[in-house]
């Protein structure tokens, strides 16, 4: 039990670690990565991201607020933090329906479907 | 049987204002509720459902068009509109855009209350409790009293952990409003002065109507004022506040095992909620500004 325990508390402390500072962490061009791939989730098979608006507009602020020579950048934090929750958003909202409809969405299931869930196996039946 | 007593029973009112025999002893007990029975007959019920299938999705492109502070979603060539029929503008680019984004990312069925973005903008455009600015504020506050962050465990070992991660925090808090809020033993709310209460009620009302609606939604997601005003003044992350507002959740899932169709359902819940109502806030304090350097 105390092994067990001690696992326990092994997993949360690294899941903490994981959560501490986040936006600090996580570097710029990653969440922007994380946005493109949200966004081009949504599109319709035929669209091509390039072209959507939110696109455009994203790298436009990312391009707008790059800190260079001619320009010094106070918002640029400001930015990063903004895009980081719009990619936290999308992604959660995602997660959220791609849970739903696993479980959620459907009538009644069937005994196997309901034993695999719990990782169960049906005596074989003749 | 009750149908045919019904029936009768009309019989009888006819029967009796045609002046009737008067034979039926029984029968003349309808007499007193004859006019109702009369209005039920001429009443028709239809059947209403009260969950109806969601709409297919209508729509092939999502486009924002407007300027000047002003925009507004296309849904191909109609406007959207809000429920009560206004025509939804927002004064923002990037929210319109993102509102955008929730309209372009349903597939097949539109679900509006997974929509954050869009059913915010609504409730502040359509503004359907008549609330003012200052109603809302108040209604925001009234969580102080029981936020998440000033209720602690009283077994040992959740009660450090809840005190290692919430305790920055609150110590921030303190430090911002010049306050001196403690976390309470029981069951009873904590014990906040009124002048730090008037401070915080007088921040908040320093946002206008749209970032207080944010503010409120996102208090109402993670139960906690402090963490959403830490995490509106980019203190702590969306996934951070809303990591902590469910510590003993995460503390007692680690250790027991967590459901997927429960727990990760919930989370991801709080967190779609949380930073929708975050990106709400930020979305319309955004001040574009860029200084160039002199040269």
């Amino acid at each position: 039990m105390s092994t067990l325990f001690g696992k326990t508390q092994h997993i949360f402390s690294m899941l903490l670690h994981h959560f501490t500072d986040m936006a600090a962490v996580t570097p710029k061009i990653q969440t922007l990565r994380c946005l493109i791939r949200e966004m081009r989730r949504s599109l319709l098979p035929h669209e091509n991201v390039r072209h959507s608006p939110a696109f455009v507009y994203m790298m436009k602020e990312y391009r707008r607020n790059a800190v260079t020579d001619q320009q010094y950048c106070r918002q640029q934090e400001e930015m990063a933090y903004l895009a980081h929750t719009c990619a936290t958003y999308l992604e959660a909202s995602r997660r959220y329906q791609e849970l739903h409809q696993e479980y959620h969405c459907r009538g009644e299931r069937t005994v196997k479907e309901t034993a695999d869930i719990v990782g169960f196996k049906l005596p074989n039946e003749h | 049987m009750f149908n045919r007593r019904v029936l009768s029973s009309h019989r009888d009112v006819f029967d009796l204002e045609r002046g009737g025999d008067g034979s039926h002893t029984m029968r003349g007990l309808w007499w007193p509720v004859a006019h109702q029975l009369l209005k039920q007959a001429a009443t028709v019920t239809l059947p209403r459902r009260f969950l109806p299938e969601a709409r297919r999705r209508f729509y092939k492109n999502v486009t924002v068009a407007g300027n000047g502070g002003i925009y507004e979603v296309n849904l191909d060539l109609h406007k959207l509109k809000t429920p009560k029929g206004h025509t939804l503008q927002i004064p923002n680019y990037g929210l319109a855009l993102a509102v955008a984004q929730e309209w372009a990312v349903t597939k097949d069925k539109i679900v509006p209350s997974l929509m954050h973005l869009t059913g915010l903008s609504y409730t502040v455009i359509d503004n359907p409790n008549h609330e003012t600015k200052w109603d809302t504020v108040h209604k925001t506050l009234e969580y102080l009293d029981t936020d998440t962050l000033l209720f602690r465990e009283d077994g040992e070992e959740l009660n450090t952990l809840q005190a290692k991660e919430w305790d920055p925090i609150l110590e921030w808090f303190n430090k911002k409003f010049d306050a001196d809020i403690k976390p309470c033993p029981g069951l009873f709310g904590a014990d906040i002065p009124d002048p730090v209460r008037e401070t915080i009620r007088r921040y908040l009302l320093s946002y206008d109507m749209w970032a207080v609606n944010g503010f409120l939604y996102g208090v109402e997601a993670l139960k906690s004022v402090i963490l959403t005003i830490a995490a509106a003044e980019r203190k702590i992350t969306a996934e951070k506040a809303s990591f902590l507002s469910r510590l003993e959740l995460e503390y007692q899932t680690s250790r027991w095992g967590s459901v997927e169709w429960a727990h990760d359902l919930d989370k991801q819940e709080v967190l779609a909620r949380f930073s929708a109502a975050l990106l709400f806030i930020h979305f319309n304090t955004w001040q574009a500004t860029t200084k160039h350097k002199s040269k």
